[in-house]
């Protein structure tokens, strides 16, 4: 049985559409990660899963069950670091979990979920006193609470430093280790990259990808560029080559001593540098870098790049 | 239960909150100041008579807006600020907040009326002579459910409302309507049927606080305030009284509740079909 399950879930406010036709399938014990841009429509898909707004159309059960009929006993079994949360000012960070253990109806130390997340010398202070990743590793912890099924990350890493990121991923390898599923949104690939089983990429409220990294990297171009340096790369060369079969795109970079090609893994390079030259430019030095995460992630979700190959 | 923990995480809350001991601190002492001025010290007056002029300011106003004040926000700005994405990704309904938040705002409701009223009724007890506890208690009982009904009918705008301002504006109007709308009927020359009448907060404020004194004597179907008219004319013509039970005076155990449930019931509909 899929954890979560998704069928054409569609959600519009008024004109704007945030999710369109979403369909995805999470299995038990998978790390997914659900990555796209800022407003792409990964929270509203999320707050659909909690049952804070309601689908236009389409359904989403969790546990196979109806998230808008069931969403109680599905919430006993996850643990939710929700988007545009806001801490209880004047509660301390154990007075907030204090709540969640009353409400889960579970029974644990609260210094050891504390301590987990790096904030038990905290634990008395007001959380409104907090700083913004103390806020985070707090509801986090709140989170972890009851040994959730499924744990529902919305931006996890936001408002850490890279040591703080690195620390939240290590609790998510860890929980997943023990059997928890998680369902990670991020707008960062880096993020997700070194924990996720599978990610999907989301882009003006559709899907526009759903693989593994490297599954993702072999789609787009081959994940290689060819870095050419010379000169005389004028528009009539960057035509030429673009028009190449196997080259999902062409960029002059450092002041036009340089041309950046997607290729992809078929491409003779040969070919490629007699070409430049037959067009009348000088090749001086060449070089291939495996496409970038950044670059990879770019290539879905902007219109720059070969994500149509 | 689920809503008790979310009543006693609002407890917590709210006994951190200043806004809270300020505005206990303020009516206590405007009280207390007000019972002074209205007690001559002579020892001649009734209880009622004295605690009536003090109190009955402290019922126009103190209450209600302690009511509101401590209530029209409460659901409206977790929203706004997001604790809401918070408690509501635990195991609660959004039925289930607005029960715990009724209850644990009534609790500082209560102790607000407590810790307002009490020195005060205190200080009357010890200068007026003949003044019984229960007198005093049947008060306090009053009071407090009059303040009760005031965080329902607040509650069940913070749940209805879509901002804090909309909360600060309709609380205000709400306060206004529900306090004069006998009295404009009035003016405007219409006649409002006893049974209309007994919908007025503070005839039920009336009608609670002789209620206990009636069931003490074992009269269940002594009537309404609103008959005391009926009543007195019967008195001196020495016929029995007698009115349907929809006028008798426990009938306002039944109109608490509409004005507890009504409110809350419309918030509840609204907020549950809503998106956060």
């Amino acid at each position: 049985m899929s954890v979560i399950e998704t069928q054409g879930l569609t959600k519009r406010y008024g004109a704007v559409t945030a999710v369109e036709n979403l369909s995805i399938r999470i299995e038990e014990g998978e790390i997914f990660g659900f990555l796209g841009p800022n407003g792409a429509g990964k929270s509203t898909t999320i707050n659909m899963l909690l049952d804070f707004a309601k689908p236009t159309s389409g359904s989403a059960r969790v546990f196979g069950m109806d998230c808008q009929e069931n969403g109680k006993q599905i919430r006993r079994r996850i643990g939710v670091l929700p988007e545009g949360y806001d801490v209880y000012e004047r509660l301390t960070g154990r007075q907030h979990l204090e709540f969640v253990l009353e409400s889960k109806e579970a029974n644990e130390d609260i210094h050891a979920l504390l301590d987990r997340v790096g904030i038990a010398g905290d634990a008395d202070r007001k959380a409104g006193d907090y700083s913004k990743g103390m806020k985070q590793r707090l509801v986090l912890a709140m989170a972890l609470v009851g040994d959730p099924d499924l744990l529902i990350l919305d931006e996890p890493t936001t408002g850490l430093d890279p040591n703080g990121a690195r620390e939240v991923r290590r609790i998510i390898q860890e929980e997943n280790d023990r059997g928890t599923t998680v369902f990670f949104s991020s707008h960062i690939l880096e993020q997700v990259e070194a924990v996720c089983d599978r990610v999907g990429i989301l882009r003006d409220g559709e899907l526009v990808a759903d693989d593994s990294i490297e599954g993702l990297r072999a789609n787009v171009g081959g994940g290689e560029t060819l870095v050419v340096e010379g000169e005389g790369f004028t528009e009539e060369v960057v035509r030429n080559v673009e028009a190449m079969d196997g080259v999902a795109g062409v960029q002059v970079r450092g002041g036009g001593s340089e041309l950046a090609i997607n290729v992809g893994q078929d491409v003779n390079k040969s070919e490629v540098l007699g070409l430049i030259e037959d067009a009348g430019a000088t090749v001086a030095d060449f070089s291939t870098e495996e496409a970038s995460l950044e670059e990879l992630f770019a290539s879905y979700t902007t219109d720059y790049g070969g994500a149509e190959a | 239960m689920s809503w008790t923990a979310i009543a006693k995480k609002d407890l917590q809350d709210s006994i951190r909150s200043r806004t809270l001991w300020a505005t206990i601190g303020i009516f206590l002492g405007l009280i207390l100041l007000l019972s002074w001025l209205f007690t001559d010290g002579s020892g001649e007056e009734t209880f009622i008579a004295a605690a009536g002029f003090t109190f009955l300011i402290g019922v126009l106003f103190f209450v209600p807006m302690a009511g509101l004040l401590l209530s029209v926000k409460s659901i409206i700005r977790e929203r706004n600020s997001g604790t809401i994405n918070l408690l509501l990704s635990l195991p609660h309904t959004r039925g289930e907040m607005i029960l715990g938040k009724f209850v644990g705002r009534s609790i500082v409701m209560v102790v607000t009326v407590l810790a307002g009223f009490l020195p005060a009724l205190l200080y009357i007890f010890v200068q007026v002579n003949g003044t019984d506890v229960i007198q005093l208690l049947t008060f306090l009982f009053a009071l407090s459910v009059f303040g009760i009904m005031w965080i329902g009918i607040g509650i069940g705008l913070s749940a209805l409302v879509n901002s804090e301002t909309q909360a600060t504006i309709t609380g205000v109007v709400m306060f206004a309507v529900l306090i004069l709308w006998p009295l404009i009927f009035e003016q405007a020359g219409i006649d409002l049927p006893s049974f209309a009448q007994r919908f007025w907060l503070l005839v039920i404020f009336a009608d609670l606080f002789f209620l206990p004194g009636r069931i003490a004597d074992g009269d269940f179907t002594f009537p309404s305030v609103v008959e005391f008219d009926e009543v007195l004319l019967e008195e001196v013509n020495d016929v029995a009284i007698s009115v349907g039970p929809h006028l008798q005076m426990w009938f306002v155990v039944v109109l608490v509740a509409f004005w507890i449930l009504l409110p809350i019931g419309v918030g509840y509909y609204r907020f549950s079909s809503t998106d956060l």
